[in-house]
């Protein structure tokens, strides 16, 4: 028995160090793979979308038959820019409050060459306070203080997040912007604000968007990985190249007629692109409605 | 294939080390994913089903630097260790393996704790993890229960 005993144990000896050995060898090859792989579907995704400048067809089919969502939208720049980002974040979304800056970036840099709106989308099933939050920057929005509401609840995130009493951040963040805060506890139980928040979340679920930060360019979808400023403004570019040289061939059968009229600058071609949009635009939201 | 037969003659405990050893191994490919995906993905978006993006970047996502889900792997590694050499006749290993199977446990309910009443999310392969732990501590209940008349 005793040497049977010592000859399983020499004789096994081996087997199990060699099992443990393999798996251990499988797990760190296993997180180097996941990893790697983890980098280069980024770097796919990337040169995906370089290839083809113009996103065409990316755009989200039902686009412009969606519900418009809380009307008059949130926007910062141009309301008749023809290139339209249309951003869905969930103000309680760590991510969100990652992209925001970013976001804030591209606005200073593109300005009134752009539109974009911000609208509401709060994942309520996984974050509790993102539907207040929501509220509260709507309640802002009522004395003009949308965006100061916007950013100071993605700054100070991690504060109200996981809070019992997040009702009373909000009060005190609106207080430092300046709010009459008497007012704007009113409003955030108000029927209204909450309207505008559902509308926006209607119309983000009529687009298929299940998760948070969305950026639509003109209705494409932009890729996560591609939420960088540099990224964006590549796409962002490639629209507004696209709009202009629609604008070019425009002006070209004009000139056919009023022979070369045109020989304007940048910045006029600039206006009347404005103009011509400005006109479309009432149009498609009372469509949309 | 003898010296194994003979093995599950005088090793009682050779069915629940692989029952140990399968858990294990789920869990320490689940923690390793986890840990993977901790170093890769510096942001996932919120999406509407999971909540891990949340649970994952919490505080609780590093203790000391470390990400959570190393110490997970580094225990289930530990784990499937043991279950292997008991499984091949080192039956004395099998009583520190429940002393560690009772640490994770603990852990994981202090974990769940945290996904339920603090962070107010739960990330589903945490919730795995927490399956195959509390599996791992239900294996290792039964040993006890149904042999240990025999391993005395």
């Amino acid at each position: 028995m005793a040497n049977e005993e010592t000859k399983k144990e020499t004789g096994s000896g081996v087997v199990p160090f060699l099992i443990i050995g393999g798996i251990f060898l499988a797990t760190v090859v296993g997180i180097w793979w996941i990893s790697q792989s983890d980098d280069s579907s980024t770097a796919q995704s990337n040169t995906a979308n370089n290839n083809s400048t113009q996103p065409k067809d990316n755009r989200i089919a039902n686009y412009n038959n969606a519900p418009a969502g809380a009307t008059p939208a949130h926007f910062k720049g141009s309301a008749t820019s023809p290139v339209v980002i249309e951003e869905f974040a969930d103000f309680q979304c760590p991510t969100c409050a990652v992209v925001h800056p970013k976001m804030n970036e591209i606005n200073a840099k593109y300005g009134s060459r752009v539109k974009f709106i911000f609208r509401n989308f709060p994942l309520t099933n996984i974050h509790p306070n993102a539907y207040g939050a929501a509220v509260a920057s709507e309640a802002a929005g009522l004395q003009g203080k949308f965006w100061q509401m916007q950013d100071i609840l993605f700054r100070n995130q991690s504060q109200w997040s996981n809070s019992q009493n997040a009702k009373q951040q909000f009060e005190d963040y609106a207080q430092k912007i300046g709010l009459d805060v008497e007012r704007f506890s009113n409003d955030m139980l108000a029927m209204n604000t909450k309207q505008r928040v559902d509308f926006d979340i209607q119309r983000a679920r009529a687009l298929n968007i299940t998760s948070t930060p969305t950026v639509l360019i003109n209705g494409a979808p932009v890729p996560f990985q591609q939420m960088e400023v540099d990224q964006m403004s590549t796409l962002i570019d490639a629209e507004l190249a696209k709009f202009d040289s629609q604008k070019d061939s425009q002006t070209k059968s004009e000139n056919d007629s009023s022979e070369k009229k045109d020989e304007s600058s940048d910045e006029k071609k600039d206006e009347e692109k404005s103009e011509e949009k400005k006109e479309d635009e009432p149009k498609k939201e009372t469509e949309e409605k | 294939m003898s010296v194994k037969r003979k093995e599950n003659k005088t090793n009682p405990v050779a069915k629940y080390a692989i029952f140990a050893t399968i858990f294990s191994l789920v869990g320490l490919a689940d923690s390793a994913y986890l840990t993977a995906k901790h170093f890769t993905d510096k942001n996932v978006p919120c999406n509407l089903i999971t909540g891990c993006e949340q649970v994952l970047k919490s505080s609780y996502a590093e203790f000391f630097g470390i990400p959570t889900a190393a110490f997970g792997a580094l225990a289930y590694f530990l784990v499937f260790s043991l279950a292997i050499l008991t499984f091949y006749g080192n039956t004395k290993l099998w009583a520190l393996l429940g002393g560690i199977v009772a640490i994770m446990s603990v852990f994981t309910i202090w974990l769940i704790y945290l996904q339920a009443f603090v962070i107010g999310a739960f990330c589903q392969f945490c919730l795995i993890s927490a399956g195959t732990t509390f599996s791992l501590l239900i294996t290792y209940l039964l040993s006890k229960y149904f042999i240990k008349p025999t391993l005395k």
